[in-house]
């Protein structure tokens, strides 16, 4: 027969009791704190899953936040095109004009002080800067891309001899840098890249054309305005393409930031999955816990109490 | 056949059931002392008295004389407490495992926004920060911050590992005492026990300190005891022996020159092969489970140092516009530490710290704008570079963070296994050896109803005597 001795049911009461208030500590802690994975011993694969999501989370963040701000330098872009573009058609309005053989030298060069204004606009939405970057100057952003005239080459308009050239004359250079290496390239997802620059090489020519209808115009001469409507025709398409470039990245960075913010949605989702405790659960799982520890109470408290001396007279 | 012969009974009986009285009295007395083991009284009756007589077949054969009490024996089961002592040392082992691991999982502090997965994440997202606007001085300051941040929580985690290892070492040194009073202490009671088994006598309380004390030592090391034929505890530990007759074997400790840390050597010098209990889980601990942790976070410091140094020495900084380095054939170092021993000291190079434009965002000179350098080195953050090309930096640590954590639970699952199995033997010695009261005021009921009869027989013969003395003959 087996003996039971009190001091068995004093031990194992007191090993229960420890053992069911710790499961009631640790439903507490975990409905206190919010969080079923406190340490990694709770549950290994799930605090490296929760670790790795919480890394997916903070790259997804980084890349929305680097998505934002090249929209913004992209914006800038945009509306500095936007700005040179419109200034060419208005130049392209004045060549027409220009061209017309009834027009005299004086009204030419009236209207190449407007040419001279739109030169002034071209350039300085060519020299936009974005908090203290030069959007066109490729990487060297520090460099303002147009500021510098190239040294006026040699007279020789055909609207001939005689004729002054006007001061400041000269064609525009590009200070900054183009090619591969002049390409801002940003990540919008693990190793995908997409550049957000556009160089000002790619403006020079219709830049250039400005200047030369401006000339044109305060030299007086028609003719050369007229044979000025095809490069600034030129101009005109160039800059309208790299705006479809921008717009297209645009485009890419709306997509990409869609795509992302869903994500986000899915990885904060499964974390707290993952992480958080669910309160409906823990909550019954502590009432329950309550009633065991009570119960074990109210038992202990009954069965270590009598003993036969309670009895013996 | 004399009246005296009655009285001599009833005498012997009230001796005899006082000595039964007395040994309940010691078992209540004891019902709580630890490793006690309840004793028990056996009583035989005594010699029986034949009867001198010339014409046997005339009376019955024998008297009986009484009652005696032939020994005070303590109940205990050896084979229970050989089961015993193997799962203390188990439990000891476990325990002490868990209760590292648990204090290795605090200082890692996972997972939270504030452990060192979070720190090297922000890391390489600092760099996309300054990838975006490479030449803004607040990008370059805030991912010079964010990379102290980190290098001094990698060399934090690297000291208090160090110090969890050097506390385990002051632990075996004062689990090496605790062996060694213990030993002294077991030893001490062979003596004892030997003495009072010379003359006759059963050592039950000594016996049962004695039991108490290698039930400590069991939780202490891994050990096998055996009482020898002179009630002599033979231990051994790891097949040296530890306690014999009239021997004790000392244990020391003499320091490692290549580990830092103390080994286990016997009095002899020779090594001492420690099997289990708490003395082996923390020297798993100290040499292989801490001393691995360590290693890992080496590895990935190294890592860390190696793959965005090499890669920022390519890039060119915001200074130097034409050629980057300060020492033309290197370029700049964007951390620095000790070579094997990156994870207690990388820091921040002197030149970043010196200067924040150092570092090198550019992948071409004299570009302020261009940042192909930083979004190399923050694509650092996916290359497979940890474990032979299979992981990644982020993977590799999460790995120590879920291995620290299987131990863990490993450790937790097995203790409290370990700790029901100890019960329930604990239980099962206590069926055998525990301390009924009720058994024992019942056994006092007894014995003093035993005592009281007999008292009543000693006055009986009393008035026997009487009667015979003073009522009898020519006295009166």
């Amino acid at each position: 027969m087996h003996r039971v001795t009190q001091k068995m049911v004093v031990d194992n009461f007191q090993a229960n009791l420890n053992d069911i208030f710790l499961r009631l500590a640790k439903v507490q802690d975990q409905l206190a704190s919010g969080q079923k994975l406190r340490r990694p011993s709770d549950d290994p694969l799930g605090v490296n899953r929760a670790l790795s999501v919480r890394s997916s989370l903070q790259l997804n963040d980084q890349f929305l936040r680097t998505i934002d701000l090249s929209k913004t330098w992209l914006d800038t872009s945009d509306s500095a095109l936007s700005t040179i573009s419109e200034v060419l058609q208005r130049g392209r309005e004045l060549a027409v004009q220009g061209a017309n053989q009834t027009l005299t030298p004086t009204d030419l060069q009236s209207m190449g002080d407007e040419a001279a204004q739109l030169v002034g606009a071209a350039l300085q939405a060519a020299n936009t800067n974005l908090l203290g970057a030069y959007v066109f100057s490729g990487t060297k952003t520090t460099t303002k891309p147009f500021g510098d005239l190239i040294p006026p080459p040699p007279p020789a308009y055909p609207g001939g001899p005689g004729q002054p050239v006007v001061a400041g004359g000269g064609l525009y250079g590009y200070n900054g840098n183009s090619g591969a290496t002049s390409q801002m390239q940003r990540e919008i997802g693990p190793n995908l890249h997409i550049s957000i620059n556009t160089t000002g090489d790619q403006l020079v020519s219709a830049l250039n054309a400005l200047v030369k209808l401006r000339d044109d115009l305060q030299s007086g001469i028609s003719s050369a305005v007229s044979a000025d409507i095809g490069s600034l025709d030129a101009g005109i398409d160039q800059v309208s393409q790299l705006r479809a470039d921008v717009g297209a990245k645009v485009n890419r960075f709306d997509f990409a930031e869609e795509r992302l913010k869903d994500f986000q949605l899915q990885l904060t989702k499964f974390l707290s999955q993952t992480e958080d405790v669910d309160i409906t659960k823990a909550a019954s799982e502590f009432a329950l816990e309550q009633t065991v520890y009570q119960t074990a109470l109210k038992a202990g408290a009954s069965a270590i109490q009598p003993s036969l001396l309670d009895f013996l007279r | 056949m004399s009246i005296s012969l009655g009285l001599n009974t009833a005498v012997r009986a009230l001796i005899t059931q006082q000595q039964a009285l007395n040994t309940v009295a010691h078992n209540i007395a004891n019902a709580n002392t630890p490793g006690y083991s309840r004793q028990d009284v056996q009583l035989i009756t005594t010699e029986p008295f034949t009867l001198p007589s010339q014409n046997r077949s005339a009376l019955a054969g024998q008297i009986g004389t009484g009652v005696t009490i032939a020994q005070i024996r303590r109940l205990r089961d050896q084979f229970l407490d050989a089961q015993f002592r193997l799962q203390n040392q188990a439990l000891g082992m476990q325990d002490a495992v868990a209760q590292g691991l648990h204090n290795v999982e605090d200082f890692f502090n996972e997972p939270s926004n504030q452990g060192l997965a979070n720190e090297i994440s922000q890391f390489f997202n600092k760099w996309r920060d300054l990838t975006n606007d490479p030449s803004n001085q607040a990008s370059r300051l805030s991912l010079r911050a964010q990379a102290a941040d980190m290098t001094s929580f990698i060399r934090g985690a690297a000291v208090q590992l160090v110090q969890q290892q050097q506390n385990l070492d002051q632990q075996v040194l004062g689990k090496v005492d605790q062996i060694n009073s213990l030993a002294q202490r077991i030893s001490s009671l062979n003596d004892q026990i030997g003495k009072v088994l010379a003359v006759g006598d059963t050592p039950n309380d000594l016996r049962d300190r004695r039991d108490l004390l290698v039930d400590q030592l069991s939780r202490i090391v891994r050990i096998t005891a055996f009482e020898d034929d002179r009630g002599n505890e033979n231990i051994t530990l790891g097949g040296t022996q530890l306690v014999g007759q009239n021997y004790v074997n000392t244990m020391k400790t003499q320091l490692n020159g290549v580990t830092g840390f103390r080994d286990l050597i016997w009095a002899d010098n020779s090594a001492v092969n420690v099997t289990g209990g708490e003395m082996r889980g923390v020297l798993d601990l100290r040499d292989t489970t801490v001393a691995g942790i360590l290693a890992n976070l080496n590895t990935l410091a190294a890592m860390l140092l190696n793959a965005v140094n090499a890669q920022h020495q390519l890039g060119h900084t915001l200074n130097d516009t034409t050629n980057n380095s300060l020492n033309s054939a290197t370029g700049i170092s964007f951390f620095t530490a000790v070579a094997g021993k990156e994870a207690a000291t990388i820091d921040v190079s002197a030149d970043i710290l010196a200067d924040p434009n150092n570092i090198a965002a550019a992948t071409n000179p004299n570009a302020p704008g261009d940042s192909g350098n930083a979004d190399a080195i923050a694509s650092l953050q996916f290359q497979l570079l940890m474990s032979g090309g299979t992981t990644t930096m982020e993977d590799f640590y999460r790995g120590i963070i879920s291995t620290l954590g299987s131990q863990g639970q490993q450790a937790d699952n097995q203790s409290a296994n370990q700790l029901l199995l100890v019960q329930h033997i604990d239980t099962s010695r206590q069926a055998i050896s525990g301390v009924s009261i009720d058994e024992e005021a019942t056994k006092q009921i007894e014995f003093q109803r035993g005592f009281e009869a007999a008292a009543r027989v000693v006055s009986t013969f009393d008035s026997m005597l009487d009667t015979l003395i003073n009522h009898m003959g020519a006295g009166r």
